[in-house]
């Protein structure tokens, strides 16, 4: 689409917020104000959502697969082609089976004793750690 | 979709309830922008008193909606406000109560209208109010720990589930992940660590104190200079430790500076000293800790809610989807910090 959708909704976020929103009062104004930070979010990760969704999905069935490998629990053949459909809304629920998966498996490390659990426990910890700088908002207050 | 609340249905409701307030009518109702768990209306009600003199009282009516991000209801926010109010923690008196919801589409509770003064943590961060925080946070915090040393017994607390000082931190923690799992808009590993973490050990209580549980910047009135008026928002009281109050009120998510000072307005350090004046309580670090990673999920699990509760079409207010998108990446983060993972 052209105009570039980054860029317009960048500038209609900031047209609500500059020329709507001191028009208005009260509950009003609170729903438009909020609006627009919105589609100033839509904005600020549109351009990058699917890769950063297609980074995330590799990086989880990666450790997914070390723990499979390494004994913890079975790993399942049906998460295996992070780029078999490219929609957003399909990455989507990729990731929120694979999120799933590692919930299971940080757990079951986490009881673990050995060098390998610690290892594979590190790496959960290193990619939560960068998929919440990846869905990090640039309004958010932490 | 709700019912409209307006000047003439409101008026006729309160006519029947009022009798003895002549020519009574409600004007001005309008509606203002607080929180997401509750619809907040302003009015004033006229009428011609016992001796023909023309009154006119102001007033705030809150209204339960058909679905909300945390699971209160009028009955207990009103009975919570009676249960403090004259016992040296300012709130606003409570006039009335209608559980039937019959009459709004939702039950409703009618309070004062405290009048002239602000509540906004967003007003917090103008360049003209910083002179004012150190003296606004001061007396947030004090009011807060004024809080955690009323004595629960000279409280009618009896309609908030029993707890004890050994019982209440996992209470807690159960009754947030239930809400959290009940809700969740997706995989939380994050917090399924941090509940993990959680279950492993949990603190002692030093005493039962009445804990507000919204108790932050934006949650009470102050005047224009930095006095604190009132705290409001008492849907979520309930029995339990007092430092819930404290670490819930350090939460990242409510650093509306986005920096390091809590609520935007104190270090965590200033913040704690000023509650310890008032509480009478030394501060546990392990056992604050505990509950400042406990408030990320109770956090997590409010913001999951209002976006399943957007999500389900149970209620299309913008902010139940605006809270989802805009915190729960936050409440992520501060539980990363928390366990040392940031």
């Amino acid at each position: 689409m052209i105009p570039n959708i980054v860029e317009v909704a960048k500038d209609v976020a900031e047209r609500m917020s500059r020329d709507v929103v001191p028009r208005l009062t009260g509950f009003e104004a609170n729903n438009v104000a909020m609006s627009a930070a919105m589609i100033g979010m839509m904005a600020e990760h549109w351009d990058k959502a699917a890769s950063d969704l297609v980074a995330e999905n590799t990086s989880l069935l990666q450790i997914l697969a070390l723990g499979a490998a390494s004994g913890f629990g079975p790993y399942d053949g049906p998460f295996d082609n992070p780029l078999a459909d490219l929609r957003v809304h399909a990455l989507s629920a990729l990731n929120a089976r694979l999120r799933q998966a590692l919930i299971t498996l940080h757990a079951a490390v986490e009881d673990a004793d050995s060098p390998v659990a610690r290892q594979i426990e590190a790496h959960i910890w290193a990619e939560l750690r960068a998929s919440t700088e990846r869905r990090k908002i640039s309004a958010g207050n932490f | 979709m709700m019912q409209p609340i307006t000047d003439d249905n409101l008026g006729a409701y309160l006519r029947q309830k009022f009798p003895e307030k002549n020519d009574l009518k409600v004007e001005g109702l309008y509606r203002l922008p607080l929180g997401a768990s509750r619809e907040t209306f302003r009015f004033d009600l006229v009428y011609q008193d016992g001796a023909g003199q023309s009154q006119t009282e102001k007033m705030i009516l809150r209204r339960d909606p058909p679905a909300s991000n945390v699971d209160s209801d009028r009955q207990h926010e009103f009975l919570s406000y009676q249960a403090i109010y004259g016992h040296g923690v300012p709130v606003p008196k409570m006039l009335l109560l209608e559980n039937d919801a019959a009459h709004f589409g939702g039950a409703i509770s009618i309070a004062e209208d405290m009048r002239g003064f602000h509540n906004s943590e967003y007003q917090f961060q103008e360049a003209a109010w910083l002179p004012k925080l150190p003296h606004v946070a001061k007396q947030f915090y004090n009011c807060m720990g004024d809080l955690a040393a009323v004595d629960v017994a000279k409280l009618d607390l009896s309609f908030m589930p029993a707890t004890t000082r050994e019982t209440t931190a996992l209470q807690e923690l159960d009754n947030w992940v239930e809400k959290l799992e009940k809700n969740t808009v997706e995989p939380e590993p994050i917090c399924a660590a941090a509940i993990r973490h959680l279950r492993r050990w949990q603190p002692v209580a030093t005493k039962l104190a009445m804990v507000h549980g919204d108790l932050r910047a934006g949650n009470f009135l102050y005047n224009d200079d930095g006095d604190l008026i009132a705290v409001l928002d008492w849907e979520m009281a309930h029995v339990g430790d007092p430092l819930e109050d404290l670490a819930w009120s350090l939460n990242r998510a409510f650093c509306f500076g986005k920096d390091d000072r809590r609520g935007g307005l104190v270090s965590r350090a200033q913040a704690i000293a000023h509650w310890e004046e008032t509480s009478g309580i030394k501060v546990d670090e392990k056992a604050l800790h505990w509950w400042e990673l406990f408030a990320c999920i109770k956090g997590q699990a409010i913001w999951d809610t209002c976006g399943a509760i957007w999500h389900r079409n149970q209620n299309r207010d913008v902010i139940y989807a605006y809270a989802s998108w805009w915190l729960r990446n936050t409440q992520d983060r501060a539980i990363l910090e928390l366990m040392g993972k940031l």
